[in-house]
Parts: structure tokens; C-alpha cells; sequence
């Protein structure tokens, strides 16, 4: 699978599971959205919209979820000092920034049909919008510090603070929306969908994960040639990773 | 580091950062300047239509305050920047949070006053009517500048020693202050608008409750900002 | 009824879209990690 000098046979054993499991996942996927489509009869009032919650609320769950991942990878980050939760943290970050994206995306869409616009500053999409704003802020953090261990301690600080701001962002908008008297949608699920959402949940939930992965072992081997090419530049001779 | 230690350490660093400022008087005359023009800019947005201005003041006034205020965090860290005495001061066990209660002292004193101005420029430019309880006004604003000024202190920490300074500490810090933000402007229309639904009260003590909130996390993580 | 069926598809579409995106991405992240280092552990390299 990789030609990576130091991998073992072990890691190349992990590799192939991992990439058995995005297969897995992408599989899992399509057969969710398949099977949601077909046994789920149109809404009373929405009709076939109805069918953009198969990926809109996946989407959204996913959102909420991989601040979590950052959240903890910082703390025990700030706690161990071990690389790889920073790493993974900053992998969490960009994965979650992606499925912000697309949650935006998607509820737009939904937006659209039901109300005649394209946003509402409802408290679940603004709360997104703004997520996704501090995940920007976060990326472009990483992007702009150069010094390793600076960069690993300020973004633990700016991801933890960051998460905990979510539900804090949720609240104070949901309740400028109320003070305002805006009637917000309700939020029931018919039992009709249930199954396909769940099983949506779960297929978004296995793509996510691998998107973590991945985007993890990607910087790991970043990590590893800057710590080969700096030992080379100081020991001279041969390379050890 | 003794309590009473840091306390006086902190009140040093923010005498220092104070009349660094002052001696400097083209520091806060000019925040002051930007934050007034920029009020003015959001006059030409919104207006001329009294009602829609009159809508408008309390948030306009809160934005203009943060946006003027921005220029001022950065700057908090820049005397010790350019005379590299951030990596002395750090040196100290316990001095760390006094740097930072420093900081937040004078950034506090700075960003409350240049919102009192700014709250009356725009009172008059808005048309807005002087409120029977302006005395809790003068309460939202400090608790709103508390907010400001702890966020804004701590994510300055970062921003001002990094690349592209002027637009990361926007950037990290603006999200951020979304709740304070909502609440303080909210507290703020409430009470312009003579308070009638009784909001101002609730909106107030959850923007305490923000501070509250925030100044705990800021104090927690500063220590790892400052130290590396 | 039938506009809402453009809305369902471009739904899916959208999806996929990004999914499949970050999936490039990933792919060319992992490549130049991968030839990062490949460069910085080749024998020959003083």
C-alpha cells in the first residue's frame, strides 16, 4: 500500500484495514441514502422534500460531533503534550469545517423551498455559520505559525475555547431569535423516517471518521519527513526518520 | 508568587501599559477618532431615515466600539514585543496571570472609556433619546467591555506575535464574541428603547454570566499561550 | 411539487460533491506528505 521506508509490516497491515473501512464507509453510504429514498413515503406538507434530511441532519450531527473530537484531542493535548492529539486535533478541525460547510450548504437548500429564502438567521444555521467562522479562525491560526510547539499549544487553546463557545453561540441566538418573537420549525422527526436517518447517521458518522483518519496519517507523514530532513541537515550521513 | 504580589505586579504592568498610552496621546485620541468615524460611516449605511438610525444605535454603536477597540489589543503587547521583555516577564512562576490581569486592567479602562464616548456620539447622531435608566446603560457597557476586553486580551496574545497580526486577531476573536456581542447589544436596545418587555435585566445577567464564563477559560488558558 | 424534486437533487448533488472533493483533497495531502518524505529519506540525500 505505502512504500514509506519505516513502515512495518504491521503499519501496512493497519493501512489496509483502514482503507478496507473507507470502502466500507462510502458503500455503507450509498445504500443508506438508496434504502431512505425508497421506503420513505412524501411528508403531509413537505412532499418529496422531505428527502434532504437524509443528508441535511447527518450533515448537521456530524458538525456538532467533530468539535467534540477537537475539544478533547486539545485538552489532552495541553494535558500530555503528545504530538499526535495535535494532530488529530487539527485533522478533527478540518473535517469539521467540511461537514460545517456542507451543512450550510444544505440547509440553504432546505431553506430555499420552505420559506422563499436562501438564509434565515435561524438559531441551528447561524449557530453553523459562526462554527464554521471559528474553525476558519482556527485553520488559519495553524496555517500562519510556523514554530511547532507554538502552534500545537495556541491552537489546543483556541480549539478548546472555540468548542466550548458552541453551545454558548447556540443559546444566545436561539434566544435573540425568541426575544424577537420569531417563530422557530419544530424539530420532530416522523417515525416513517426514522430508520433511514438513523441509518444515514451512522454511514456519515463511519465517513467522518475515516476523513480523520486519513487526514491524520497524511500530516503524521508530514511530521515524520520534517524530523527525517532535520536530521539529516544535522547529522549528515545517513537519514533516519 | 503571593496573591498580594501578582495583584501589585498586575497593577504595575497596567499603570505601565496606561500611561505608555497616555504619553502616547495619539493612542487613544485616534481609537477614539476611528471609532466616531466609524459611527459616522454606519450613519451614511443606514440612514438618513431617523427610524431606521434609531433601530440601528445600539447595535452600531456596540460595532463601532469593537472595531476601534481591535487596534488596541494588539497593542497592549507591543512595548514588550519590541523590547523583547515578554520572554523575561514570563520567567517568573505566578507572573504569568498578573501579565494577564494586567493587560485586561488597562485594555478595560481603555475600551470602557472610548465606549462612553462613542455610546453618546451616537446618541446624538442616531437620534436617539437619552434613557430614564441610563445609569444600568452604564452598567451594560462595563459588563459588555468586560467581555471585549477579556477575549480580545487573551486571543491579542497570539495574534500580535504572529504574521498577519491585523487580521488574525479579527478573525479568532469576532466569532468568539458572539454572545457577548448579542447580549450586550440586545441589554443595549432594550434600554434605549425604554426597556419596556423588561429584556434588559435578562439579557444583562446572562452577559454576566458570559464574562463570568470567559474570564475563567482565558485565565486557564493563558498559561499556555504565554508560555511558549 | 415537482420544483422541490430540483431542491432534493441538488441536495444529493451537493453532497456527493463535497464528500468526493475532501476525498481529492485528502489524496493529494496524503501524495505530498508521501513525497515529502520519500525526498527526506533517500539514500543519497547529504
Amino acid at each position: 500500500m505505502t512504500h514509506v521506508a519505516e513502515m512495518g509490516s504491521v503499519s501496512v497491515a493497519r493501512a489496509s484495514r483502514w482503507s478496507l473501512f473507507g470502502w466500507f464507509a462510502f458503500l455503507f453510504l450509498i445504500a443508506s441514502q438508496g434504502i431512505a429514498i425508497a421506503i420513505s413515503p412524501p411528508d403531509r406538507d413537505m412532499g418529496d422534500l422531505q428527502k434532504i434530511m437524509y443528508v441535511h441532519v447527518p450533515a448537521a450531527w456530524m458538525t456538532m460531533l467533530a468539535p467534540l473530537a477537537v475539544l478533547l484531542f486539545g485538552i489532552r493535548y495541553l494535558w500530555k503534550r503528545r504530538e499526535e492529539d495535535d494532530l488529530l486535533a487539527a485533522a478533527a478541525a478540518e473535517v469539521a469545517a467540511t461537514f460545517a460547510g456542507l451543512t450550510l450548504l444544505l440547509g440553504m437548500l432546505w431553506a430555499r423551498p420552505t420559506w422563499g429564502v436562501w438564509w434565515t438567521w435561524d438559531a441551528r444555521l447561524t449557530s453553523t455559520l459562526v462554527l464554521f467562522l471559528i474553525l476558519a479562525g482556527y485553520l488559519s491560526l495553524r496555517a500562519l505559525i510556523d514554530d511547532r510547539e507554538q502552534r500545537a499549544q495556541w491552537s489546543a487553546a483556541v480549539g478548546v475555547l472555540g468548542a466550548i463557545n458552541v453551545p454558548i453561540v447556540y443559546m444566545s441566538v436561539r434566544w435573540w431569535r425568541t426575544i424577537h418573537q420569531i417563530q422557530s420549525s419544530p424539530s420532530t422527526v416522523d417515525p416513517a423516517y426514522v430508520l433511514g436517518l438513523r441509518l444515514n447517521a451512522f454511514a456519515f458518522l463511519f465517513v467522518m471518521i475515516w476523513f480523520i483518519r486519513r487526514r491524520y496519517e497524511a500530516a503524521t507523514m508530514e511530521r515524520a519527513a520534517e524530523r527525517a530532513a532535520e536530521s539529516t541537515a544535522l547529522g549528515g550521513g545517513r537519514a533516519e526518520p | 508568587m503571593t496573591l498580594r504580589q501578582e495583584w501589585r505586579r498586575a497593577r504595575a504592568i497596567a499603570w505601565k501599559d496606561l500611561t505608555t498610552e497616555r504619553r502616547s496621546k495619539a493612542g487613544f485620541n485616534g481609537v477614539i477618532t476611528l471609532a466616531v468615524t466609524i459611527l459616522v460611516l454606519f450613519g451614511f449605511a443606514l440612514g438618513p431615515d431617523a427610524q431606521a438610525l434609531r433601530d440601528a444605535a445600539a447595535g452600531t454603536v456596540w460595532l463601532a466600539a469593537l472595531f476601534a477597540g481591535v487596534l488596541a489589543f494588539n497593542r497592549s503587547y507591543q512595548v514588550e514585543l519590541d523590547g523583547g521583555a515578554l520572554e523575561q516577564l514570563v520567567l517568573y512562576p505566578g507572573s504569568r496571570r498578573s501579565i494577564f490581569a494586567g493587560k485586561l486592567l488597562a485594555n478595560f479602562a481603555f475600551v470602557a472609556l472610548m465606549l462612553v464616548v462613542v455610546v453618546v456620539v451616537g446618541i446624538v447622531l442616531f437620534q436617539v433619546r437619552i434613557p430614564p435608566a441610563w445609569p444600568t446603560l452604564v452598567g451594560i457597557l462595563l459588563l459588555g467591555a468586560i467581555g471585549l476586553v477579556t477575549l480580545g486580551t487573551f486571543y491579542a496574545a497570539m495574534a500580535s506575535r504572529s504574521r498577519a497580526r491585523e487580521v488574525l486577531l479579527p478573525l479568532l476573536l469576532f466569532p468568539m464574541l458572539v454572545p457577548v456581542l448579542l447580549a450586550a447589544m440586545e441589554a443595549t436596545k432594550a434600554l434605549l428603547g425604554g426597556n419596556v418587555m423588561g429584556d434588559a435585566g435578562a439579557w444583562a445577567r446572562l452577559l454576566a454570566g458570559f464574562d463570568v464564563i470567559f474570564l475563567l477559560a482565558t485565565f486557564l488558558a493563558f498559561e499556555s499561550v504565554i508560555e511558549v | 411539487m415537482s420544483e422541490n424534486w430540483l431542491f432534493v437533487v441538488a441536495a444529493f448533488t451537493v453532497t456527493w460533491a463535497v464528500l468526493l472533493g475532501y476525498l481529492v483533497h485528502l489524496r493529494r495531502t496524503q501524495r505530498r506528505a508521501q513525497a515529502m518524505l520519500e525526498a527526506a529519506t533517500a539514500p543519497g540525500i547529504r
